[in-house]
């Protein structure tokens, strides 16, 4: 993770576009609430708590996007570019652990994370993320018998 | 025979040479998995479950009560070294007690809150045992009315804590209540807001959410804020508070005990709940509220006394009446079934030995507990002095078997980096995700309480205005409003000037 990049990004708009996207959210659950039906008395439909959370939270989404459109004020928000790469990173790890396991993620994620932090010895790395990766499968697997995605070698038992 | 008598007896069971050792066991295993972030409590009882399959009842409720108190001493750690909770009810912990270890008072930090633990889960283990059969029938009548009032107060308070503007508070409250209608409804068993997927039968799970808002936002934002120094690991005469902070924990102390042990009892989330209520109270009654959210120490002694005085008043439903107030104690009840025991009112009666040797072992363990987190603190933090080049993959590990292992799904892992994206995008744009993650868990049983009292009262709203629960949470409700329009009225000068966003 070297790269030092940067999007500067005006805090209203930000604010913005997260209260339209909760204010659509918001707005799609009264949809849906009213699909399964609000009820009538003595007898209370699955829907009405759903609309009226929905009904609030389209109303304040949208009162507090209105405040920051109209507000604009001068507060940048600064997303690193590191934060992103290492947010796919994170999702590939996350995918690597459902479905290789947990011994091959951990190796190689503490091997490209060692590496992108600087670590320039190959071979350092790829020891580090053994070591790392037996200390986790037996812990975790071995001793606490924990619930697991199966590993790579039983995949193919 | 009298309850001193009784609990003598207690003390004879709780000390033999097995108990103690299971005590001592429980204690140690619910600290490291209080340290680890990922692992709750509730994973750590539910972990070591079987083993007390094979041993007395009274044995097993020993070792278990010992990783449930254990893990909200060690939640407390992580919380304020590296501002990443260790379990949910440490997320308030991590406000100023990470401030504090950020201006090199992590060693009084971590102090205050073992001491804190220590006052506030003994004084609670004491009320357990004089108050137990009474408290129990008054929380017995409050009505499903008054439940949904008193979520709503609980979901008020939170306004008040949280970092964000008012506004932006409301919308993650509303935000996590939209999310907890996600899945089978509990009353008509209508599938609501699933798409089509049956993973989201049960709702989304509550441990991949807590985690990636909180766990994965903040390692994104430490690289983002270029956050790569180590925990520092607090030498030995670093633990003691200076005078001022001693002084400044006492009031926080006494009052964070009180809370919780009230907020115990009241099932559904209370240890949570407990310390975002006492952080408020903190904040109200400070001659310096500006300085919480920058290291005051009544934000950190209050909220994680709070917390631990839930662990013995969260267990009189459980022993007195046979309901679990919180998931964990759950546990506690599958453990004591598994034996044959049925917890309730005659539990004291047919089975004193398990009864008062709990208390009794719960006297020993938050003495073990504070013998452990002061003199071995430095050894915890050793395991989190791990460079963040190490410790960021670590923590995502950990974070996805913790997820993983509790339904072994993994569709949660997705939610939990989902999860990890959007609860950065909103920190970094002023939205505090935390009341979602209130108002979630406290969604479930607000809908309950609003439907069963508007059933009974066949879609009359005036049951949410009837009855003397009902009136005195309305009153309650009132006054954290009518505080809040005046402090927004009349501000302080002091606020004017030096209050933080």
């Amino acid at each position: 993770m070297k790269q030092q990049a940067q999007t500067s990004l005006p805090g209203w708009a930000g604010e913005f576009v997260i209260c339209l996207c909760l204010a659509a959210l918001g707005g799609y659950w009264v949809k849906d609430a009213l699909r399964l039906g609000l009820g009538s008395d003595g007898e209370i439909g699955a829907g009405l708590f759903p609309a009226a959370v929905g009904v609030a939270l389209t109303a304040a989404s949208l009162i507090a996007g209105l405040k920051a459109l109209l507000k604009r004020a001068a507060n940048p928000v600064v997303i690193e570019h590191q934060s992103l790469w290492a947010f796919v990173l994170l999702a590939i790890a996350a995918i690597s652990f459902v479905f290789l396991g947990l011994f091959v993620s951990s190796f190689a994620l503490v091997m490209v994370v060692l590496r992108l932090m600087g670590q320039r010895s190959m071979k350092r790395s790829a020891l580090a993320g053994l070591i790392v990766a037996l200390a986790l499968h037996l812990l975790f697997s071995v001793l606490l018998g924990l619930q697991l995605p199966p590993e790579i070698w039983e995949l193919f038992e | 025979m009298s309850a001193f008598d009784q609990l003598i007896q207690g003390f004879a069971v709780a000390l033999s040479f097995k108990n103690l050792g299971l005590c001592l066991l429980g204690c140690l295993w619910g600290t490291a998995v209080g340290v680890l972030p990922g692992l709750g409590p509730m994973a750590g009882m539910a972990l070591l479950l079987p083993i007390t399959f094979n041993l007395d009842p009274t044995g097993g409720v020993i070792m278990l009560a010992g990783i449930f108190y254990g893990a909200m001493y060690g939640g407390s750690t992580t919380s304020i070294l590296l501002k990443i909770p260790g379990e949910a009810a440490s997320i308030v912990t991590c406000i100023d007690g990470y401030q504090m270890a950020q201006k090199g008072r992590a060693g009084a930090a971590l102090s205050i809150a073992a001491l804190g633990s220590f006052v506030g889960g003994t004084l609670s283990v004491l009320g357990l045992m004089l108050f137990a059969p009474y408290l129990a029938d008054v929380m017995l009548s409050v009505g499903p009315s008054a439940e949904a009032v008193m979520m709503l107060v609980a979901l008020l308070i939170v306004t008040a804590v949280s970092s964000s503007s008012p506004l932006k508070t409301f919308i993650m409250i509303c935000l996590g209540l939209l999310v907890g209608t996600i899945g089978l409804d509990a009353i008509t068993a209508a599938p609501r807001y699933m798409f089509k997927t049956l993973e989201l039968a049960e709702g989304m799970s509550f441990v991949a959410l807590a985690i990636g808002l909180f766990g994965l936002s903040e390692l994104l934002l430490a690289i983002s804020e270029g956050k790569t120094e180590r925990p520092k690991v607090p030498r030995l005469r670093d633990l003691i508070p200076s005078r001022q902070e001693a002084r400044e924990s006492v009031g926080p102390t006494l009052r964070g005990s009180a809370i919780g042990f009230v907020f115990g009892i009241i099932p559904g989330v209370s240890h949570i709940v407990s310390t975002f209520v006492s952080y408020a109270v903190e904040k109200q009654i400070s001659k310096k509220p500006e300085t919480f959210g920058h290291g005051a120490v009544a934000g950190l002694a209050g909220p994680e006394t709070a917390n631990n005085a839930t662990t013995g008043s969260s267990l009189i439903p459980l022993l007195v009446l046979g309901i679990p107030a919180i998931p964990s104690t759950a546990i506690l009840l599958s453990a004591l079934q598994n034996h044959g025991v049925d917890p309730g009112p005659l539990l004291m009666t047919n089975h004193p030995e398990v009864f008062w040797g709990l208390i009794a072992s719960m006297y020993i363990g938050n003495l073990v507990l504070v013998g452990l987190n002061l003199p071995l603190v430095s050894i915890f933090v050793r395991l989190l002095q791990t460079p963040m080049v190490y410790l960021m993959p670590l923590v995502t590990l950990i974070c996805f078997v913790g997820v993983y292992s509790v339904k072994g799904s993994g569709f949660d892992i997705m939610i939990l980096i989902a999860a990890g994206l959007i609860g950065y995008l909103l920190r970094q744009f002023g939205f505090d995700v935390a009341p979602a993650l209130l108002a979630l868990v406290l969604g479930d049983r607000m809908e309950a309480g609003f439907r069963r009292a508007l059933t009974i009262s066949d879609g009359d709203y005036g049951i949410f205005f009837h009855g003397p629960a009902v009136k005195v949470f309305w009153a309650l409700l009132i006054l954290i409003v009518a505080v809040r329009m005046t402090k927004a009225l009349w501000p302080k000068k002091a606020l004017n000037t030096h209050a933080p966003e």
